[in-house]
């Protein structure tokens, strides 16, 4: 190893030799790079559902810019979730969505399905394509699968850069098919939910699914974007969407309580259970901006969305990151997000007994108005070679109106709304190819 | 304003990616058009960057060189690229001979750069001489062993080596064009014969919002020797930085700065340091390996 150089004729040729030594010999180049990232989710509501996600995604970068990308995501669900019905003094007795047997719940607590457990299976494939210097196409398409509904799709895009590539002017569209497996038959909407004729085994599981149903909804979603780079350390991105969805768009699981009257003889308590009924088309729309700014090695991101529907709900979203990046490439990203939403036109806690039925109604707390606060924190360091690893974490808190004014009966002590937490914890590798 | 952080900017026909690093503003140029791949490869550039800041600065306490130079005369076992590089710092000194030593470090305690007139300590330059020679280091392929309170510097490779390497990496990566450059030792890559040369703007230095001059690069690496800001004053002689390790004094007549232009940026910074050591007959020496070069007196 030790080289011994005598009377060189020329340094510069031993310059050059020995350093080529140094680099390793004269290195390949390769038409492709790429990477793969890895990624597990775990996600769990204080005593409702708990999920896990694992995410495998690879990236290519091809010669002529193109880029290739495809996603495979698998999540496993279980636990309980909220069948829209009002808590009762009695104790609540649901037919299981199958229709095969009955779950119970006790007096004064929100009723939960603990039927909810589900896995999905979903994979992505896009292809990014320059048209000429200064604009690109990208397609893309989609499928996911789980126990009660599929989903396949696709998606095309355009970008165009403009003056001296300080402005992308953006637009794409995507078309989505969806299929619904009502698990138990699809339910005529606003119908009272039959008692089940219990299978005597008092059964825990449901295996069997009963009866099944088929509907489906089609979904459409068009946007148009500009990103600006006002400065060395400042871009601004601001977006338009226009979203279309219709066919069925009722949560198969979904009841509403119809209550006995403040005049009744047992004020707030249930008396039957509908399905829920939705519209079958909904139309969103919603606005975007976002600027994100260096400060001296540190980038704080900060974005804004508004959202509208025909459903009557409106939202909010201001969201904001730190990131502060240390040496040695680590980096510590605080995350704080606010959402507020407005209820939907439709959306009824619970029906009152004698009252006309009305066109449309759900109590699935989604719809209702409600505050949710997400508080985050994600560490990310290199290990080698360009691999990375990062870790963070999440608080969800999500507020509604538990107690709305107007309230009788039993249903004075009854929480509506319930107070829903959630913590998440993810860890991604990223490694270079 | 540079920061530890990639800042992407798009450039007329490619991504520039900036960050801070071996106390230099850095710069990636690589031809694509892909935001995302421009930084994916980037970031794999900073972070081997990074690592070979770590791994080879002497201001850390916790690398390898760190062990070395503190291992009181016992044998410090070599990793494969440690070994690499102490070959290399080898051949360098058979090549010079003697002029270029990395155990030369030690003798900057007896002198101070700052412009100032200066009464060197002869006597402290005698002791520490003691403690300078590469002849008196042992190196096999494993492992290295100094004399008792000797000490190795990288610095004079390390950041021409990672130049090189960044720029080998994002190539080798992507087949893409790449120039890298860090503090303006430079190495390009053009990944076929079809494309355009890279184009590199030469500072004035005694303006350097002014451009010289414009090279341009297909293969190639520019490195500079030298700094026209670090010397002293000496019985009213102005005295460089670069220091001789066989008397401990600065080389008498070395240029303010060399500049070298050859393949690899080791190469080019190798070449500009040989010639500041041969202080009066740098341009000689640099003729006679016909290079392209500038030295500025």
């Amino acid at each position: 190893m030790r080289m011994q150089l005598t009377k060189p004729r020329s340094i510069a040729k031993a310059a050059a030799a020995i350093t080529t030594v140094l680099l390793g010999g004269n290195l390949v180049a390769s038409n492709t790079t790429g990477k793969v990232e890895s990624s597990l989710l775990l996600y769990s509501e204080t005593s409702r559902v708990k999920a896990a996600e694992g995410v495998l995604a690879g990236t290519l970068f091809l010669k002529g810019d193109r880029v290739v990308s495809a996603k495979l995501t698998f999540d496993g669900l279980t636990g309980a979730s909220p069948n829209g019905a009002t808590p009762s003094s009695q104790i609540q007795t649901f037919t299981r969505p199958s229709g095969n047997g009955s779950y119970t719940i006790r007096p004064g607590e929100t009723p939960l399905d603990d039927t909810f457990k589900d896995t999905r299976f979903a994979f992505d494939l896009g292809l990014t394509q320059p048209l000429g210097r200064l604009t690109s196409l990208n397609i893309g398409g989609h499928f996911s699968s789980e126990h009660d509904y599929s989903s396949f799709g696709l998606n095309a895009g355009l970008s165009r850069e403009f003056f001296d590539k300080n402005t992308t002017v953006g637009i794409s569209g995507s078309f989505a098919h969806e299929l619904v497996r009502t698990v138990g038959g699809t339910h005529v909407p606003l119908s009272s939910m039959p008692l089940a004729v219990d299978d005597g085994g008092g059964g825990e599981e449901d295996d069997d699914d009963g009866p099944e149903g088929k509907e489906k909804k089609d979904v459409f979603d068009l946007l148009v974007g500009v990103t600006q780079v006002l400065n060395r350390q400042t871009i601004f991105r601001a977006n338009y969407s226009y979203g279309s969805v219709t066919g069925y768009l009722n949560d198969p699981y979904k009841l509403l309580s119809v209550v006995e009257p403040a005049t009744g003889a047992n004020p707030g308590e249930p008396v039957d259970y509908l399905y829920e009924g939705r519209p079958d088309s909904r139309t969103k729309q919603s606005v975007y901006g976002q600027v994100r700014r260096y400060l001296g090695g540190h980038t704080v991101d900060l974005s804004y969305r508004h959202f509208w529907d025909d459903w009557g709900i409106t939202s909010n979203t201001v969201e904001l990151f730190y990131r502060w990046q240390f040496k040695g490439d680590k980096a510590l990203v605080p995350h704080f997000r606010w959402y507020h939403q407005t209820e939907a036109d439709f959306y009824r806690a619970f029906l009152l007994q004698g009252d006309p039925l009305p066109g449309f109604a759900s109590a699935d707390y989604r719809l209702a108005s409600f505050n949710a606060y997400t508080m985050g924190l994600q560490y990310s360091f290199p290990l080698h070679q360009g691999n990375k690893i990062s870790i963070g974490g999440e608080y969800y808190m999500q507020r509604g109106d538990a107690s709305p004014p107007g309230l009788f009966g039993s249903l004075r002590d009854a929480k509506l709304f319930p107070d829903m937490d959630a913590l998440m914890f993810r860890i991604g590798f990223e490694h270079a190819l | 304003m540079l920061s530890k952080e990639l800042v992407l900017r798009r450039s007329e026909n490619c991504w520039k990616a900036e960050f801070s690093a071996m106390a230099s503003p850095c710069e990636l140029l690589i031809d694509t058009d892909t935001e995302s791949e421009a930084r994916f490869l980037a970031s794999l550039a900073l972070s081997e960057t990074l690592r070979i800041e770590s791994k080879f600065s002497r201001y850390r306490d916790d690398n390898i060189i760190h062990a070395i130079n503190h291992s009181n005369g016992q044998p410090v076992e070599l990793d494969d690229e440690t070994s690499r590089m102490l070959a290399y710092a080898n051949s360098c000194f058979q090549l010079s001979d003697g002029l270029f030593d990395i155990t030369s470090g030690v003798l900057r305690k007896a002198w101070k750069f700052d412009g100032q007139p200066i009464h060197p300590d002869k006597e402290l330059i005698r002791s520490l001489l003691a403690v300078v020679g590469w002849s008196k280091v042992a190196l096999t392929d494993r492992s290295i062993t100094l004399l008792p309170g000797m000490q190795i510097d990288l610095g004079g490779i390390g950041k021409e080596y990672a130049v090189d390497r960044a720029a080998n990496l994002l190539h080798e990566k992507s087949g893409r064009s790449v120039m890298v450059n860090f503090g303006g030792d430079i190495r390009a890559i053009v990944s076929d014969s079809g494309r355009e040369p890279w184009t590199v703007g030469i500072e004035k230095p005694e303006n350097e919002e002014k451009v010289a001059g414009v090279i341009e690069l297909r293969n190639g690496a520019i490195a500079t020797s030298g700094d026209s800001r670090r010397f002293c004053l000496y019985k009213g002689k102005r005295l460089g930085h670069i220091l001789d390790p066989r008397t401990g004094w600065p080389v008498k007549h070395a240029p303010r700065s060399v500049t070298v232009i050859a393949g690899q940026c080791t190469e080019s910074g190798l070449l500009a340091t040989l010639a500041m050591l041969h202080g009066a007959k740098a341009e000689e020496f640099l003729q006679a390996q016909e290079v392209t070069f500038h030295c500025i007196r």
